[in-house]
């Protein structure tokens, strides 16, 4: 049996059962494994088991996030250097980075949004993160979450009154389209602008994503519909200052707010709206999941259609069997031992989701798609501690909302074709998902 | 026994409730969990840890 090769795309692509039963075999034999991917600057360790993935997110002050938080952060800096700034590139050049930096300067580049002084959420650690993230979360608040459900019906009824019983569709861009929808009213984006900003929206997801192998002319498709974005995002901010921000959603939570004394600062603001685009798309793939997998499972559907009170439950069950990260990155403060193992400072560790979503300690049997399976311990699919998802509330809210009314208007689908999944080694979702719907 | 929730990181998940409702409280209108008694009894123990345990932010400490 051969291990994962964590960072290749190719990796992901092959069959899942042939996927999974890779990376099953390596968490039994080397639960905490040195792997060192061809083309990387240094090697990291990879935690297969969900008790060590758990240890690592609630010690941010053992784990850091700053200097990297993907797999492709650790990438040797020639091979991504030309999708980074060129402040960046020059750091980089100039070689006397440890590993650590240079995995932080890769990262911070990548997700500068165009300023050398900013630092992304994802790359702080606290007290700074949690005071960051505490303005973002004014706009996620759980009281204005909740209140969102009759508008998430009415958004989800609109567009189920369009399907047209037996007709071929593509899930992906009719349904799959709704919570990028929703988060371009809680952003704050006029009615006339919402369908332009979400198609830029569709197109940051590539940038969040360094890959080796990426196309010259697709980093340049990327970096101008990131600028396009970026000065629309400014546009947006200007007028709800001007206008004083008196609504619920993040551009005039924004707008009235302050950080360390100041208004918050350009890079943030662009940043936490990148955030909520980008969480439109990784619930787009959620859905698809959750129609894949019922697709494929009738026997699962009719239950669902039967009761219910488990549609919340088979939205976890298809987080935990299809998470749409596939892994994430920390690095450690000294030296600590995992498993037996010796972690040394400044150490990567990555943290395979994937894997830990089927720890056989955890799960009876993993690889069994069971939407009546008990949640009490959680998959590892938001992630856990200080970095886990802002967005998993909202998320699990807008998915069970819209499977509960399509389970009810049409209790019957089937697949129309072959679902077309990303070929990223980072995200996992789909590109297509042709479907049948029937009464 | 002291329950210490850190307030910043809560996302009012409501987690700390179903494992423990005698000790944390979060209602709807809710944004963050509210701690109904902060020295509970020992026989709580388990379940405050547990609690604590399935906090997705680790926002949950208990100290002796």
């Amino acid at each position: 049996m051969k291990w994962p090769a964590w960072e290749d795309v190719a990796f992901y692509m092959q069959e899942p059962e042939v996927m999974y039963a890779s990376i099953a075999a390596e968490r039994r034999a080397a639960p905490v494994y040195w792997y060192t991917p061809p083309k990387f600057a240094t090697g990291l360790w990879v935690l297969s088991k969900w008790e060590h993935q758990r240890f690592v997110g609630s010690h941010p002050e053992l784990f850091s996030s700053r200097y990297g938080f993907a797999l492709g952060d650790a990438s040797d800096p020639v091979t991504v250097m030309r999708q980074l700034p060129d402040w960046a590139q020059r750091a980089l050049r100039e070689g006397n980075l440890s590993p650590a930096e240079t995995r932080w300067m890769i990262a911070r580049g990548k997700l500068s949004l165009g300023d050398p002084e900013f630092v992304a959420l994802i790359l702080l650690d606290p007290p700074r993160h949690g005071h960051v993230r505490s303005i973002m979360m004014k706009a996620l608040r759980p009281s204005l979450v909740r209140s969102l459900k009759a508008r998430i019906a009415e958004i989800t009824d609109e567009l189920l009154d369009r399907i047209e019983p037996g007709a071929e569709l593509d899930f992906v861009t009719t349904v799959g389209r709704i919570p990028a929808a929703l988060m371009t009213e809680l952003v704050g984006v006029p009615r006339d602008m919402r369908d332009r900003f979400i198609e830029m929206a569709s197109a940051q997801m590539a940038a969040i994503t360094i890959d080796p192998n990426r196309d010259p002319a697709e980093v340049q498709r990327i970096e101008r519909l990131t600028k396009t974005f970026h000065g629309y995002c400014d546009e947006l901010l200007a007028e709800r200052r001007a206008s004083g921000g008196g609504e619920d959603d993040l551009v005039s939570i924004i707008a009235r707010s302050e950080f360390e004394g100041a208004p918050v600062p350009r890079s943030m603001a662009i940043s936490f709206i990148h955030t909520f685009v980008n969480a439109g798309e990784t619930t787009r793939a959620l859905l698809s999941f959750v129609a894949m997998a019922l697709a494929e499972r009738p026997d699962q559907r009719r239950l669902l259609v039967e009761r219910p009170e488990l549609v919340a439950n088979a939205i976890e069950e298809t987080l935990r069997t299809h998470p749409l990260n596939w892994s994430g990155c920390r690095t450690a403060t000294q030296d600590v031992e995992i498993g037996g193992q010796l972690i040394r400072k400044d150490d990567y560790v990555m943290m395979a989701y994937a894997s830990a979503n089927r720890d056989e300690d955890v799960w009876d049997r993993p690889d069994e798609y069971d939407v009546t399976r008990s949640f009490d311990k959680d998959h590892q699919s938001f992630g856990h501690g200080e970095h886990s998802c802002p967005g998993a509330l909202l998320a699990r809210t807008d998915s069970a909302m819209i499977f509960e009314r399509l389970l009810a208007r049409f209790p019957d689908w089937e697949l129309a074709g072959i679902p077309q999944r990303w070929a990223n080694p980072f995200l996992q979702g789909l590109g297509a998902l042709p479907l049948r719907f029937r009464v | 026994m002291k329950v210490i929730v850190d307030e910043l990181r809560c996302d009012a998940h409501g987690q700390c409730m179903r494992a423990c409702p005698e000790v944390f409280r979060l209602d709807d209108d809710d944004d963050v969990v509210t701690v109904l008694v902060k020295e509970p009894d020992e026989s709580l123990r388990e379940s405050v840890r547990r609690a604590a345990r399935v906090c997705p932010k680790a926002a949950i400490r208990i100290e002796d």
